[in-house]
């Protein structure tokens, strides 16, 4: 054996010495390795109130984990029946685990992770919980009602966040049809409360509270169909008839104003609007023509000579009317 | 040259002359002239029956109404004969309508009693009728001077059966001149006024008019008279 082989065998012996007695011991002894369990839980994910058209129920988890010197433990999918993902061999050091829950269409409706840090040959436990994903959903609402029973409806809405502010929604109203509707999708998901007001002109006929859930991708969709009974109090269809007695013009025709002493003229008088039931008198100086009961008259020759005044009057249903004129008996 | 100019100038100035004076010849082709005979007439030919000067076309409602526990509604310058409200608490409402002319003056009114159901469309009809109130009868007459010794103005009304009215505050007759005016207050509706212009006991002049009064109006008759318009002079 030369010198340089020995130096090369004591150099040999020298890494496996050192690599033995370094940290690093995960590779050469599993038994310092640790063991991970994750108990999978959800926050808000299940929970019931106005619901998006999609199943917010979580059917199974998808988890994944990224671990110390980029240790990978690829995704695996389990079912949401038992929801607790162990692992064990794993390197000791800082793990993030994350999860995604799916609901029995396999879209994903919550998301979670956790970090924590696993000790060499020890069992640690952590729990990682499922928020609802924060990505834009869809509310559409939608209210109808009699229109007979509102002919000026005016309807407002609010959306208030459980933190934050409200904001007025704008529903388009159809008085015609006697709906509204609004939809947006731009909302951020989460719970709303929805606060619905149905007017008639100024008086609040309907109201409604309800809490909204928004979630990602779905759409939230209220439907309000109000029949009569729904309508806060009663209803009155008012229809205004009658009349103002408002007189007919009485027209005589037949008229002179002149006639020579012993003649005649044949005078005939007519409303208009024409009175059912009219009761005509005929005057003649203001003093009432005996027998002259009907629209027309003869009158003239017994006139003696000078001006004179002739009148007719029409009075039934409850009105009056007159029209006369001078006549000059020559 | 100097004659011949002259002469030149003096059957010029002549022709001119001529020309510019009427001559038979030219009287002859004029145009004939034609006449026309005007005759007026007394505006007062013809009398109709006296009304204020109202306009009684219907503008617009006013609707109203008074239900359970003081509850009320409004709703004002409704165009349509036909009004849907809702909301209303359940109960007994009675329900009155204004109609309106264009310048806001009440026309006609009208109420009824309703009950109003929780839930239901209840219909309600209102009969209207000519609006209530007094208004004013103003008369005036005219006469020539000289024409009158003792005018008298004599009013008498009578209601559409022909009962006489008497005004519950009494009427103001004024008699200034030659001008008599006769003033009343009256219940709104028709009546037939007699009205007469007597010289002491001696009618000259009489006639019968058919007369409305609207509530808060004047209601005006005018009669300026000629003495050819006296039937009976002294």
């Amino acid at each position: 054996m030369n010198v340089k082989k020995l130096f090369y065998i004591v150099s040999a012996l020298s890494v496996l010495f050192l690599v033995s007695s370094c940290n690093n011991d995960i590779i050469l002894n599993p038994s310092n390795l640790g063991k991970m369990r994750i108990t999978l839980t959800q926050d808000g994910v299940n929970a019931r109130a106005l619901i998006p058209n999609i199943t917010m129920v979580i059917h199974s988890y998808d988890v994944s984990a990224t671990g110390p010197g980029g240790a990978v433990i690829p995704l695996e999918n389990i079912s949401a029946v038992s929801p607790s993902w162990e692992k064990t061999g794993i390197i000791p050091g800082a793990w993030t685990v994350t999860v995604a829950a799916r609901n029995d269409s396999s879209v994903i409706i919550g998301t979670g992770s956790a970090a924590f840090t696993v000790a060499p040959g020890e069992n640690t436990n952590a729990t990682v919980t499922v928020i609802p994903l924060i990505l834009p959903g869809t509310l559409s609402l939608s209210v109808s009602w009699p229109p007979a029973m509102v002919p000026s409806p005016i309807i407002s809405g609010t959306l208030t966040p459980l933190v934050g502010s409200a904001q007025t929604i704008p529903l388009t109203v159809n008085s015609a049809a006697g709906s509204a509707a609004y939809s947006s999708n731009a909302l951020n998901p989460g719970y709303y409360i929805l606060n619905l007001l149905l007017r008639n002109g100024a008086t609040n006929i309907w109201g409604r509270t309800e809490t909204v859930r928004i979630v990602t991708g779905g759409t939230t969709t209220g439907t309000f169909t109000l029949a009569t009974g729904d309508i806060t109090g009663g209803g009155l269809d008012i229809t205004i008839t009658g009349t103002l007695n408002n007189p007919p013009i009485l027209a005589i025709s037949g008229s002179q104003t002149t006639l020579t002493s012993g003649e005649n003229m044949n005078l005939s008088a007519s409303l208009t609007p024409a009175l059912s039931g009219a009761v005509w008198a005929w005057y003649v100086d203001g003093v009432l023509v005996t027998g002259a009961t009907a629209n027309t008259l003869t009158i003239g020759a017994a006139l003696p000579i000078g001006m004179h005044w002739i009148d007719c009057m029409a009075i039934g249903s409850g009105v009056a009317a007159s029209d006369g004129f001078k006549v000059d008996v020559q | 040259m100097k004659r011949i100019l002259k002469k030149t100038l003096f059957l010029l100035l002549t022709f001119f002359v001529w020309t510019s004076c009427g001559v038979p010849d030219q009287e002859q082709i004029r145009p004939e002239t034609g006449s026309i005979a005007i005759r007026l007439q007394s505006p007062q030919t013809t009398e109709r029956t006296l009304t204020p000067v109202l306009d009684t076309v219907i503008s617009t409602y006013d609707i109203s109404g008074t239900g359970p526990e003081a509850h009320l509604f409004e709703a004002n310058d409704i165009a349509d004969t036909m009004y849907t409200t809702t909301g209303l608490e359940p109960g007994s409402w009675t329900i009155t309508v204004n109609a309106k002319n264009a310048s806001g003056t009440v026309l006609g009114t009208g109420s009824t009693a309703v009950t109003v159901t929780r839930g239901q469309m209840t219909a309600a009809t209102i009969t209207m009728g000519p609006a209530t109130g007094d208004g004013t009868l103003e008369l005036f007459v005219s006469w020539p001077e000289s024409t009158l010794v003792n005018p008298v103005l004599a009013v008498t009304l009578t209601d559409l059966e022909g009962t006489t009215i008497t005004p519950a505050v009494a009427p103001t007759v004024t008699i200034i001149g030659e001008q008599a005016s006769y003033s009343a207050a009256l219940p709104a509706g028709f009546y037939a006024a007699s009205i007469s212009l007597n010289d002491d006991v001696l009618s000259v002049w009489s006639k019968i008019e058919a007369i409305r009064i609207s509530p808060n109006e004047a209601t005006d008759g005018t009669w300026n008279l000629a003495a050819q318009d006296m039937h009976s002079l002294p």
